[in-house]
């Protein structure tokens, strides 16, 4: 019975895999969008040496051999596409903006930004974009934002965006690629440009995602084909026995 | 059910959307003072669950199409009418609408009906400043408005637009801006990053058309799991 659960960790991590290439493929084109990437880990602290009490050299396993976990491929750069909207942003290098939402600030790499009621630039979930002395008016004639980012409106400055790097690590980015901003942040270096006009997408690997979602329907495929076999193996031992 | 088939159906189903902004915004290519939509794609959710302890799997997301019209300026075509007003830096005319409530616009085709009213799109009768409709035999200066988000004007169609909490309150425009009669404003589309934004969506459109069809072999897998 042992094989039909392993077998069935199998499927259910193959559905992982194909559901989080999905996911970036459907986010192709969403700004700032984190590709992701299913972590397969093999449980061994679960399978335990047939020495330790069972038959000799057999693996006896505990639970399903598999279990998977889905993790952010980032920090990265993506592709960068020209929109010639003045609002929109991206950050050439490793970095992030920093915004100010209801549960504190974040981190974004998203510069899809647009403008509030008041004229206060905002960024996803209508967070506003923190300057280096609270948050940037943008309203009232050209935006212009300089590599450095210094905010010019209408030729005068208004505002320096804050621009910070930290790790963020493995955590799944929140809807909209922000990440909640960590306690180690630091101000971003020199290398860090922002570019205006300009929009990073998640520059996922089409092909390898495509390909992970085919080699992963095969794999399913398979699994299935075993699942089904130790069921009629399990079925034929029991016509056995019952004949005994 | 199995999720990523409703996130592969909700992607089609906002490219679709895509799709019909960007043939909007051709279509319109020679309309005077259209500002174009921009579809802009959001994660709709992405819904964190604990799956076997100690693992975060997210699961639930797809895009969810914004529209945003950022005001840009359109090229000032001399045409000789009298009644043609454009603008010239930000701001849009106001408009009062036949059900009374003030619209703004762009498009300065103006025109004298059989009242001897300034009219604008939808027989909307153009203000001047002062709060009183704009008298064509005694003149006067248009009223021109400015928001802090142009981008949050709701569309109300044939290029008027009205005031929305997102855009906030109408301001008097800028001191840079400038009406010029005998000029039009045209278009803002882009007909090459149009054309190009056509292509990505189309092709965004086939893959995930492929996720779907990908997602959906994996069910059929599932159900045949016991016998067939």
């Amino acid at each position: 019975m042992r094989g039909v659960f392993l077998s069935a960790a199998g499927l259910l991590v193959e559905q992982a895999r194909a559901a989080t290439a999905g996911r970036t493929l459907h986010n192709l084109e969403t700004p700032g969008f984190a590709a992701e990437t299913a972590v397969l880990h093999a449980t061994w602290s679960s399978l335990r040496r047939g020495d330790q009490g069972g038959p000799r050299g057999l693996l006896v396993g505990q639970s399903p051999g598999l279990v998977w976990s889905t993790a952010a491929l980032r920090p990265r750069e993506g592709v960068f596409r020209s929109t010639g909207q003045p609002t929109d942003l991206a950050l050439r290098g490793e970095g992030f903006f920093v915004l100010a939402g209801e549960e504190g600030e974040v981190l974004t790499r998203n510069g899809s930004f647009s403008l509030d009621n008041e004229g206060y630039l905002i960024g996803a979930g209508a967070r506003r974009v923190l300057g280096a002395d609270g948050p940037i008016r943008a309203s009232g004639g050209e935006l212009a934002v300089t590599p450095a980012g210094q905010v010019y409106v209408g030729g005068t400055q208004v505002g320096q965006l804050r621009l910070e790097t930290a790790e963020v690590g493995l955590a799944p980015a929140l809807p909209g690629a922000v990440y909640p901003r960590p306690a180690a942040a630091a101000p971003a270096g020199e290398d860090l440009r922002v570019q205006q006009g300009t929009l990073e997408f998640a520059g996922a690997d089409l092909v390898g995602e495509i390909t992970t979602m085919m080699t992963a329907l095969r794999s399913y495929e398979a699994a299935q084909r075993v699942t089904r076999t130790h069921d009629e193996l399990t079925q034929r031992l029991l016509e056995k026995l019952g004949n005994l | 059910m199995y999720e990523p088939v409703w996130g592969a159906g909700r992607a089609l189903s906002t490219y679709t959307t895509a799709l019909a902004v960007i043939a909007n915004n051709l279509a319109n290519i020679s309309t005077p003072g259209f500002i174009p939509h921009r579809a802009v794609f959001e994660e709709m959710l992405a819904e964190l669950r604990a799956r076997p302890p100690g693992f975060l799997v997210a699961t639930g997301s797809s895009l969810e199409p914004t529209l945003r019209a950022p005001a840009l300026q359109g090229a000032l075509v001399p045409t000789g009418r009298r009644w043609d007003l454009a603008l010239s830096g930000p701001g849009y005319f106001m408009v009062q609408t036949a059900d009374g409530r003030a619209a703004y616009t762009r498009a300065g085709a103006f025109a004298v009906d059989a009242q001897g009213r300034l009219v604008g799109p939808q027989g909307s009768v153009v203000m001047g400043e002062g709060n009183a409709p704009l008298d064509p035999q005694t003149g006067g200066v248009p009223a021109v408005r400015a928001f802090a988000n142009p981008a949050g004007l709701y569309h109300i169609g044939q290029g008027l637009y009205a005031a929305t909490e997102a855009s906030g309150p109408p301001s008097p425009a800028p001191a840079g801006t400038r009406v010029l009669a005998g000029h039009l404003e045209s278009s803002t589309t882009d007909l090459a990053s149009e054309m190009a934004a056509m292509m990505t969506a189309q092709r965004a459109f086939q893959l995930a058309a492929r996720g779907l069809d990908i997602h959906d072999q994996m069910l059929g897998i599932a159900n045949r799991l016991r016998g067939g």
